[in-house]
C-alpha cells in the first residue's frame, strides 16, 4: 500500500539491528500492555466476547416460540439456518446486486480517479470534492435521499420512471428492481470515497515516471492506460475485495426499502436481515448467532485476503 | 509459515476470551437463549403504569391522562407499522432480560397477539376473570380473536369485519343491480369493468387482501389447529373459488394491484364502485384519504357464495388491546383501569375512534354520530350493515407467521410482474408454509 | 506534478477534443451528484401542496421558504407522545453515543498506536493482525453476537453499551499506528529511554505532543462512523423510544409517513411529508458538516491513509 506517509516511513526507518530482536526488555512489555490495555478491553467487549459467545449460543438447541425446550443443541442452528428456504436466496440476491455493481464501481472509481489525476489544479479538486460530497451522506441520510429520486411523483428523475411505464413508487421499488436501485445508491454513496483514495494512490506515484512516460512521446490516454493504470492495480484489487466485505453486510437499504414499498420488497432479502429475522420473528437466538458466525466466517477470509495481498500488514512489517 | 502463527495466536485470543466469558457467566447462557418462560415473579410498582400505543391511539391514552389525572402513566409511542418488527423485537429483549415490559399496549399488528399469548413469552394477561363485565360487553364474534383456547386474552379495540360497499350514485346513474352474491359480485365486475373502463371493483395490493377475499371465503390460511399445529391449505374448495373469482375479475381489469394504503392510491380509489371492505374504509378511506364527496358511497350487509344461505366475510384489522401479565396489585389494577378506558369509554371510542367500537355499548352512539356527520348515501342501511356484519366473519386465528406481510411480498409483485392470479395465490401459498415451518408450526392440509 | 508533465499532458490552454472530452464528462459526473443534493435541500424548505402539485419550477427551486422550514420543524419537533420532542433527543442521544464513543476510541487508540509501532513485545503482530482484520471487516456482522453479549447483561435500551461499543475502532489505531511510525523515529524514543523516562511516559511526554494531526482524524472519522451507524442502535435501542439515536429515530419518522404508511399517519397530528423527512434528514447532517468544516484541513492527508477503511 503506497501512501505517501508510508513513503515518508522509507525515509526514516532505520537500518534493521538484528541485535535488538532477540530479547524484547520486560519494561518495554510492560509499558505495551498499559498502552494497550484500553484498546484490548475494548477489543475484547466489543469483537472477542461477542463473537465467542455468539459461537457458544449458536451451539445451543433453539428454544423457539413453538418448543420452549433448550439445551446443548451442536451444530443443529447451523442445520436449520442452511436448510432454511431463504438461505440460499439471500446470498444469491447479494451477488446479483454486486454482479452489476462491483465492476461498475471499479470502473467508476478508476475512470473517475483517472480523470481527476489528469485535471490538476482547481478544477481537478473541485471535482474530486463534488464527487465526495454524497459519501458524506452516508446510512440513513443517502436512504431519505433516494426516497425523493424513486418516487415518481416528485422526483426530478422521475421522467425516466414514467419512461419505464413506472407511475408509482410501489411499481418502482419492487423486488426485481431492488438489484438496480441498490447499484445505484451505493454507487452514489460509495464512489467518492474511493476516488479521493485512488487519487492519493496517483499522487503518490513518483513524478519520474511520469515525466519518463511524457519524454517517450505518451499523449494523455497512453499514459492513463498503459502507465498509471497498472501502477494502481493493487489499489483496483483492494477496492474490489472491500466492497465484496460490504456487499455480505447491506442490511439498511433492504430494510428500509422494504419499509416503503408497502411490504411488497422480501422482508428477508439480505443475510443480515435472515439473521435479524432468525432473532426477532423465530425468537430462534442460537439460529440467529449461527447465521452471524457463517457471515463472519465469509468476511474473515476475504478480510484476511486484504490483510495479506494489499500490502497492509506484509511490506510495511518486513521494512520495520 | 509466519502467516499461519498470526492467524493461530488471534483464533487463541478470541478462544479464550469466549473461554473466560463461559466461566464468567455460567449458566447465563439458557436467558440468552430466549429460554425464560414469561412466567417469572409479577411485580407492583405501586401504581405508575406504562403504556405503549401506536400513533393513531395517542388521542386515546391522552384522553385517559384527562379522565384519571389520579393515576401516573408514562406514554410511549411505538412505531405502528402494519408488519413492522421493531415491537416484536423489544418484546424478545423483554422476555429474555425478564423485565422492561410495558403494563398495557395496543398491538401494532393483530398477529401481534400469537406471540403475546404463546407459552413462551405469555405477555398479555389473561383477561376472563380480571373483566367480566367488559368482556360480557362485547359481541363474541368480535373478540373472538382473543379467544385463545377458551382464554380471553386482549380487548378489540374496534370490531373490523367487512360490508359490501358501493358507489350508490354511479349504481343509481347506471342502473345497476346490487349484487347479493359473491358470484353475482364477480359477474357485475367485469360487466362494469368493460362498460366503464377504469372503474374498479376491489384492490388486491395489500395485506388485508387475504382478509377480504381469502378468508371470506373461508380457506384456511390461518387455522390454529393447536398451540404448535397450523393448518394450511390453498387447495380447499373454498380458496379455489375465491382464486377463480379473483381470476375472473383480474383478467377483465376490475381489479387493481395497488393497496388501499398505498400513499398514491387515492387516483385509483376514487374510481371504486364497489368492494368488500371493512367497516372503517368508509370514514377512514372513503372520506379522510381518497376525499370521495358525501352521497356516494354507502354499504350493505356482506355477500353469501352461492348455494349458501348465510353470508360469510372477513375482517381487517380492528385493533387489538392487551394488559401485562407480569404485574399485580396497584400497577395491575390501574393498567386494567386503563384497558377498560380505551376499550368501552365514549369519550374515546365515541369522540375520538374513527373505527366502528368493538365495545357492544358503545356502538350505537357511535352510529348516531355517523348518521349526524350523513357522510354515506344511505345511512339507516349503513348502519344496519355495520352491526351485523361482525356475526358473519369466517373463524381466523392470527399466528406467529405474518400472513399479510406474505401477500404483500408474493401477490402484488407477481401480478404487476405479470403474473395470473392462479400463480400468484400458490407463490402465496407456497411462502406461507416455507414461514410457518420456519417459526416451528406443524403445517398440516 | 513535474513542469515536463504539465505541459505536455495537461498544461495545454487549448481546448483540444481529448480536454473537451475529458471536462464534459467530469462535470456530466458532477451533475449527477450534485443535482440530486441540490433538489433534496430544496425539497427541505418547500411546502407539501407544492411538491404534491409537482410546481414550484426547476428542482423545486422556486418553492424554498424559510416559513416552510420552520412549518416543516414544528411537525418534526411535534412527533412524538405528550407534545413530542422526541426528535431533539434523538439528536442528544446521538451527540452522546458519537462523542463518548469518539473519546473512548480516541483513549484506546492513541497509545495502542503508538505501542504497536514503537514497542516492542509478545503477541505485537498477532495485535496488529487483529487490529486490521478489524478494521477491513464490515462492522455489521458483529451487531447480532453484540445483540446477544449487551441482552445478557440486560442493558438493551441503554445508551452506555452502544457507546462502549461504538468505542471499538480499529480504524482509528490504524491510523495511529501509521502516524507514530512515520512521524516518532525509534531513535527518539531510545533517546527519551536514556534521558529516564518510563515507557507510558515517552508516549505522554514525546508521543502526544506531536499527535494533535492525527487527534483530530481519528476524532473525525469514529464521530462520522459513529453518527452514521444504523444497526447497531437499530439493535440496542429499538426497545425504547426516548433513548433511540437520530439515525434510527429519521426511520420512525419514515414509518409515520403517509406516504408510506397511511394507517399510521391518519393518527397522528403531525403530518411528515417529504418535505419534513427532507428536513430531518438534512438537521441530523448539519453536525458531520460542522465537524467536517472543523476537521478539513487535516483531511486531505487522512484521506490517503483512509486509503483502508473504504
Amino acid at each position: 500500500m503506497t501512501t505517501t506517509l508510508v513513503k515518508e516511513e522509507k525515509r526514516t526507518a532505520p537500518p534493521p539491528r538484528a541485535a535488538r530482536r532477540r530479547a524484547p526488555h520486560r519494561v518495554e512489555a510492560r509499558g505495551a500492555l498499559i498502552l494497550l490495555s484500553p484498546y484490548i478491553l475494548l477489543f475484547l467487549v466489543a469483537a472477542a466476547i461477542p463473537i465467542g459467545y455468539a459461537f457458544w449460543i449458536s451451539l445451543q438447541k433453539a428454544p423457539t416460540l413453538v418448543n420452549p425446550q433448550s439445551g446443548f443443541g451442536g451444530l443443529d442452528s447451523f442445520v436449520t439456518v442452511i436448510s432454511d428456504y431463504r438461505f440460499v436466496d439471500t446470498f444469491i440476491n447479494i451477488f446479483t446486486v454486486m454482479i452489476v455493481w462491483l465492476p461498475l464501481m471499479i470502473i467508476g472509481i478508476v475512470g473517475l480517479a483517472l480523470l481527476v489525476h489528469a485535471s490538476p489544479g482547481r478544477f481537478g479538486g473541485a471535482m474530486r470534492f463534488i464527487y465526495y460530497v454524497p459519501g458524506a451522506l452516508a446510512g440513513i441520510a443517502n436512504f431519505v435521499l433516494w426516497v425523493y429520486l424513486l418516487n415518481p411523483s416528485q422526483s426530478p428523475i422521475a421522467f425516466l420512471w414514467q419512461g419505464a411505464g413506472l407511475d408509482n413508487l410501489k411499481e418502482v421499488v419492487t423486488t426485481e428492481n431492488l438489484p438496480s436501485i441498490l447499484t445505484a445508491m451505493l454507487f452514489f454513496q460509495g464512489v467518492g470515497t474511493w476516488i479521493v483514495i485512488v487519487n492519493g494512490g496517483l499522487n503518490g506515484i513518483s513524478d519520474e515516471i511520469f515525466e519518463a512516460a511524457a519524454l517517450d512521446g505518451a499523449n494523455a490516454w497512453h499514459m492513463a492506460w498503459r502507465v498509471k493504470l497498472p501502477l494502481i492495480r493493487p489499489w483496483i484489487g483492494y477496492a474490489a475485495l472491500m466492497n465484496l466485505a460490504y456487499g455480505f453486510q447491506l442490511f439498511l437499504e433492504p430494510y428500509l426499502l422494504r419499509q416503503i414499498s408497502a411490504g411488497s420488497v422480501d422482508a428477508e432479502w439480505a443475510p443480515t436481515q435472515l439473521g435479524y429475522a432468525f432473532a426477532f420473528t423465530n425468537r430462534n437466538f442460537p439460529a440467529a448467532a449461527a447465521m452471524s458466525i457463517i457471515l463472519l466466517v465469509i468476511t474473515l477470509a476475504i478480510g484476511i485476503v486484504i490483510v495479506f495481498r494489499s500490502g497492509l500488514f506484509g511490506e510495511k512489517e518486513e521494512r520495520r | 509459515m509466519k502467516t499461519k502463527r498470526y492467524i493461530t495466536a488471534t483464533s487463541a485470543l478470541v478462544a479464550g476470551a469466549a473461554l473466560v466469558l463461559s466461566g464468567c457467566s455460567g449458566g447465563g447462557g439458557g436467558e440468552g437463549g430466549g429460554g425464560s418462560t414469561g412466567g417469572g415473579e409479577q411485580t407492583d410498582s405501586g401504581g405508575k403504569i406504562t403504556v405503549w400505543v401506536d400513533p393513531p391511539r395517542v388521542p386515546a391514552a391522552e384522553a385517559f391522562q384527562e379522565a384519571h389525572p389520579e393515576i401516573e402513566i408514562d406514554v410511549v409511542q411505538i412505531d405502528g407499522t402494519v408488519g413492522g418488527k421493531t415491537v416484536k423485537q423489544a418484546f424478545a429483549n423483554f422476555d429474555s432480560a425478564g423485565s422492561g415490559w410495558p403494563d398495557a399496549i395496543f398491538f401494532p399488528s393483530n398477529d401481534d397477539i400469537a406471540w403475546a399469548t404463546n407459552s413462551t413469552s405469555n405477555y398479555a394477561a389473561d383477561l376472563t376473570d380480571l373483566l367480566p363485565e367488559v368482556i360480557e360487553g362485547y359481541d363474541p364474534a368480535v373478540l373472538s380473536f382473543c379467544d385463545i383456547d377458551g382464554r380471553i386474552r386482549c380487548l378489540r379495540n374496534d370490531a373490523a369485519p367487512d360490508v359490501f360497499w358501493y358507489n350508490k350514485a354511479f349504481f343509481d346513474e347506471n342502473g345497476y343491480q346490487l349484487p347479493t352474491t359473491w358470484e353475482e359480485y364477480g359477474e357485475l365486475a367485469v360487466q362494469i369493468a368493460q362498460e366503464h373502463p377504469g372503474k374498479i371493483s376491489g384492490f388486491l395490493g395489500d395485506a388485508y387482501a387475504v382478509n377480504r377475499y381469502l378468508q371470506g371465503s373461508g380457506c384456511p390460511t390461518n387455522e390454529r389447529v393447536s398451540e404448535s399445529e397450523a393448518r394450511i391449505d390453498l387447495s380447499d374448495p373454498a380458496c379455489v373459488r375465491a382464486t377463480e373469482l379473483l381470476t375472473q375479475m383480474y383478467d377483465a381489469g376490475a381489479l387493481s394491484t395497488q393497496g388501499i394504503f398505498d400513499g398514491d392510491a387515492a387516483g385509483t380509489g376514487v374510481n371504486l364502485v364497489m368492494s368488500p371492505g371493512a367497516v372503517w374504509w368508509g370514514n377512514y378511506l372513503f372520506r379522510d384519504t381518497w376525499k370521495i364527496p358525501a352521497g356516494q358511497m354507502t354499504a350493505v350487509a356482506p355477500l353469501a357464495w352461492e348455494g349458501e344461505s348465510e353470508p360469510t366475510t372477513g375482517n381487517e384489522g380492528g385493533g387489538l388491546w392487551g394488559v401485562s401479565s407480569h404485574i399485580k396489585g396497584k400497577q395491575l389494577e390501574n393498567a386494567l383501569t386503563f384497558a377498560t378506558f380505551v376499550a368501552t369509554d365514549p369519550a374515546w371510542q365515541v369522540e375520538l375512534s374513527t373505527g366502528l367500537p368493538g365495545y357492544g355499548p358503545v356502538q350505537d352512539a357511535w352510529l348516531d354520530n355517523m348518521a349526524a356527520e350523513a357522510y354515506f348515501a344511505d345511512i339507516p342501511t349503513t348502519q344496519e350493515a355495520f352491526k351485523a356484519a361482525a356475526s358473519a366473519v369466517s373463524p381466523y386465528s392470527y399466528m406467529l407467521y405474518d400472513t399479510g406481510s406474505v401477500w404483500t411480498e408474493t401477490v402484488s409483485p407477481a401480478l404487476i410482474g405479470g403474473s395470473s392470479v392462479e400463480e400468484a395465490i400458490t407463490a402465496f401459498g407456497e411462502e406461507l408454509v416455507n414461514q410457518a415451518k420456519s417459526v416451528g408450526y406443524t403445517v398440516t392440509e | 506534478m513535474s513542469a515536463v508533465e504539465m505541459h505536455r499532458v495537461v498544461g495545454s490552454r487549448r481546448w483540444s477534443a481529448g480536454r473537451i472530452a475529458r471536462v464534459s464528462v467530469m462535470l456530466l459526473v458532477a451533475a449527477f451528484f450534485v443535482i440530486p443534493i441540490i433538489g433534496f435541500i430544496a425539497m427541505a424548505f418547500r411546502n407539501q401542496e407544492n411538491v404534491a402539485a409537482g410546481s414550484d419550477g426547476f428542482l423545486g427551486l422556486g418553492g424554498m421558504s424559510w416559513e416552510n422550514a420552520v412549518y416543516s420543524w414544528s411537525q418534526i419537533v411535534g412527533f412524538g407522545p405528550g407534545g413530542g420532542g422526541l426528535f431533539p433527543r434523538w439528536i442528544l442521544n446521538s451527540l452522546i453515543v458519537s462523542v463518548v464513543g469518539g473519546v473512548l476510541g480516541l483513549v484506546a487508540a492513541l497509545p495502542a498506536g503508538y505501542a504497536l509501532a514503537r514497542l516492542r513485545f509478545r503477541l505485537r503482530k498477532a495485535w496488529l493482525f487483529a487490529t486490521l482484520l478489524a478494521m477491513v471487516m464490515p462492522n455489521t456482522v458483529l451487531v447480532i453476537p453484540l445483540f446477544l453479549e449487551v441482552n445478557a447483561i440486560g442493558a438493551i435500551g441503554q445508551l452506555w453499551p452502544v457507546a462502549i461499543i461504538m468505542g471499538f475502532f480499529p480504524f482509528g489505531v490504524y491510523l495511529s499506528y501509521v502516524h507514530f511510525m512515520t512521524t516518532m523515529p525509534p531513535e527518539l524514543v531510545e533517546a527519551a529511554r536514556i534521558d529516564g523516562l518510563g515507557e507510558v511516559a515517552i508516549f505522554l511526554q514525546v508521543g502526544l505532543p506531536i499527535s494533535k494531526q492525527v487527534t483530530a482524524l481519528v476524532a473525525f472519522f469514529s464521530f462520522v462512523a459513529n453518527w452514521t451507524n444504523f444497526f447497531l442502535p437499530l439493535a440496542l435501542l429499538t426497545s425504547s423510544q426516548q433513548n433511540k439515536t437520530v439515525s434510527i429515530g429519521i426511520q420512525e419518522l419514515i414509518g409515520a409517513s403517509p406516504l408510506f404508511n397511511a394507517t399510521v399517519a391518519a393518527g397522528l397530528d403531525v403530518k411528515l411529508y417529504m418535505p419534513q423527512l427532507a428536513l430531518a434528514t438534512f438537521i441530523s447532517m448539519l453536525p458531520l458538516l460542522v465537524v467536517f468544516l472543523t476537521a478539513q484541513r487535516f483531511l486531505i492527508r487522512g484521506q490517503t491513509v483512509g486509503a483502508v477503511k473504504g
